[in-house]
């Protein structure tokens, strides 16, 4: 019985705490992509902290999302630039370019002295962990300060460990894609603010869909006010959708068309789903590939945002 | 004596002054805003009933990819049988240029939903029993903005020439399309005839038939008016 106890706390461990429950799990990276870096040692992220780096539990920010971009190749290695999602304009950098044990990692502007303080190439060690060495060296790697696995700690460089070395974890780190799904348009003003109006049968679920949304970003999505705010989008009801679509979002005409039809079919639930989900497209998210999903293709009864609707959020907000 | 006289003179002049000048200001308003309204609903007739021809530099003009969301998948055969009230196997001759549904004027600029127009021959009906004739019309939603800026659309707009497996509903008495789905391998409006007619097996045309044989009206949600080319 303990055995089977033990067994099945093991079990919703690993499905609930480990990492795996972000929807997404560790990744072979790709260049142009934003990603939450995770220690392997402790299971923090890289946290930026003012301009430095040190490592921290996660919280979903934009602190804590990188975005990965290539650089260039150069003697049989590829480097990478680590762009803080936090702070655009900045990057992962190497104290005054140094190689030596204790070189403070952070973030600073654009280096155009020493670019190759900004630049870092990967060495994968096994199961898609990776030392991060930064090109002013070919010795040294990330490490978390005293191998540390406490909220704070700090990131340095460090003489790179073997793979046999038991402190090597401190050294190694995940990358964990940032599931986002952002598109090139949206209705919210340069205020960054989203004014609805909406035909009256659609007041209720436009009400929910905006507690929703500023549940998570507060202020953003309002009741247009005639005169005192500009209508940024208009909740219209249509007959003249093609059958099997519910809504749609209309950037031109900065409207959200309804089918009247289809509403007439939909429970509550189904209703404040469509009405979230269209509002979603609005503020220049896209479709999530999770049937339950606010953002997924169909009408669905999911009611709540989820972490990939949170970043998609964060990643359309700072476009705005 | 005089001088009441002359008052009550002034008065009623004044009076009769007043009176003619609000007349006059009530028709002036009238007749203006009479005329804002008749032009309003002129525009709107205008872009209501005309098709308005492809402009040369289309290929030029901004895309907007419409997002929707979906209330099944379209690309269930089963269920798009049951939401649709015409399946026709046809040939799409040519796209006679774009139209515009729920059309309203807002601070004096038209706006309105694109459908693009086309011809085609319907060679034989699947679902339901429209006219087989030449040249019946049938819109797809998307085209050209009515600001003439940009294209915009849902599903990719139908090639010309081509012979498809159609699925359409009314609205506004206009044969509208669902969804489409290319017939491969026939190159002509006489081979596209040849092939119905004869027991030539064609894929997407089993298909297409075995599921509507099938068909789940799950979700056959619209109130649909007759198409005038039905001949039910």
């Amino acid at each position: 019985m303990r055995k089977a106890t033990i067994c099945v706390i093991l079990v919703f461990i690993l499905i609930f705490v480990s990492p795996t429950c972000f929807a997404y799990g560790p990744t072979e990276f790709e260049h142009d992509h934003l990603y939450y870096i995770q220690n392997q040692n402790s299971g923090k992220y890289l946290t930026v902290n003012g301009n430095n780096i040190e490592q921290r539990s996660l919280s979903y920010n934009q602190n804590q999302r990188f975005f990965v971009r290539f650089i260039k190749s150069s003697d049989g290695f590829d480097y990478y630039s680590f762009i803080p999602d936090c702070c655009k304009g900045y990057k992962i950098d190497v104290e005054n370019a140094w190689d030596i044990n204790g070189a403070n990692i952070g973030i600073y502007g654009d280096n155009t002295y020493v670019p190759s303080a900004q630049n870092f190439r990967f060495i994968l060690n096994s199961n898609l962990r990776y030392q991060i060495m930064p090109e002013v060296s070919s010795t040294r790697v990330f490490d978390v300060a005293n191998a540390s696995t406490l909220d704070g700690a700090n990131i340095a460089l460090f003489t790179r460990r073997s793979i046999n070395d038991s402190l090597v974890t401190a050294q190694q780190f995940k990358l964990y894609t940032v599931e986002l799904s952002v598109m090139s348009y949206n209705c919210v003003d340069s205020s960054k603010h989203l004014d609805y109006s909406c035909e009256s049968m659609f007041s209720d679920c436009a009400e929910f869909a905006k507690d929703t949304w500023n549940g998570y970003r507060a202020g953003v999505v309002r009741k247009y006010i005639p005169i005192i705010r500009p209508k940024d989008i208009s909740i219209i009801g249509k007959q003249t959708l093609p059958a099997g679509i519910a809504g749609i979002t209309y950037f031109v005409e900065k409207e959200i068309h309804i089918s009247i039809a289809v509403w007439d079919t939909l429970t509550g639930n189904q209703r404040n789903n469509l009405v979230i989900h269209e509002i979603g497209h609005a503020l220049g998210m896209g479709h999530i590939d999770d049937t339950s999903n606010v953002l997924y293709y169909a009408v669905n009864s999911t009611i709540s945002l989820e972490s990939s609707n949170r970043s998609s959020y964060d990643f359309a907000y700072s476009q705005y | 004596m005089i001088l009441l006289i002359l008052n009550i003179k002034i008065g009623v002049i004044s009076m009769k002054k007043v009176g003619i000048a609000i007349i006059s200001v009530v028709l002036i308003l009238g007749i203006t805003l009479g005329s804002f309204a008749v032009l309003r609903q002129v525009k709107i007739k205008k872009y209501s009933k005309e098709i308005f021809p492809i402009p040369q530099n289309i290929d030029l003009l901004e895309k907007e990819k419409l997002e929707a969301s979906y209330l099944f998948d379209t690309d269930d055969k089963e269920l798009m049988s049951g939401a649709s009230q015409y399946i026709v196997i046809a040939y799409l001759n040519k796209i006679t240029g774009t139209s515009y549904k729920d059309v309203e004027i807002v601070k004096g600029e038209a706006k309105g939903t694109p459908f693009t127009n086309y011809t085609m021959n319907i060679v034989k009906n699947i679902k339901g029993n429209l006219k087989i004739e030449n040249d019946i019309p049938v819109l797809q939603y998307g085209g050209v903005s009515i600001d003439g800026k940009k294209m915009v659309f849902l599903y990719p707009l139908l090639e010309e020439n081509t012979p498809y497996v159609l699925y359409l509903d009314v609205i506004d008495s206009d044969l509208c399309l669902n969804k489409a789905y290319v017939i491969p391998e026939v190159d002509s409006f006489e081979e596209l005839k040849n092939v119905s007619e004869t027991d030539t097996k064609i894929d997407i045309i089993e298909e297409c038939i075995l599921a509507y044989e099938n068909e789940d009206p799950k979700y056959a949600t619209r109130k649909n008016g007759k198409s005038p080319y039905d001949l039910g």
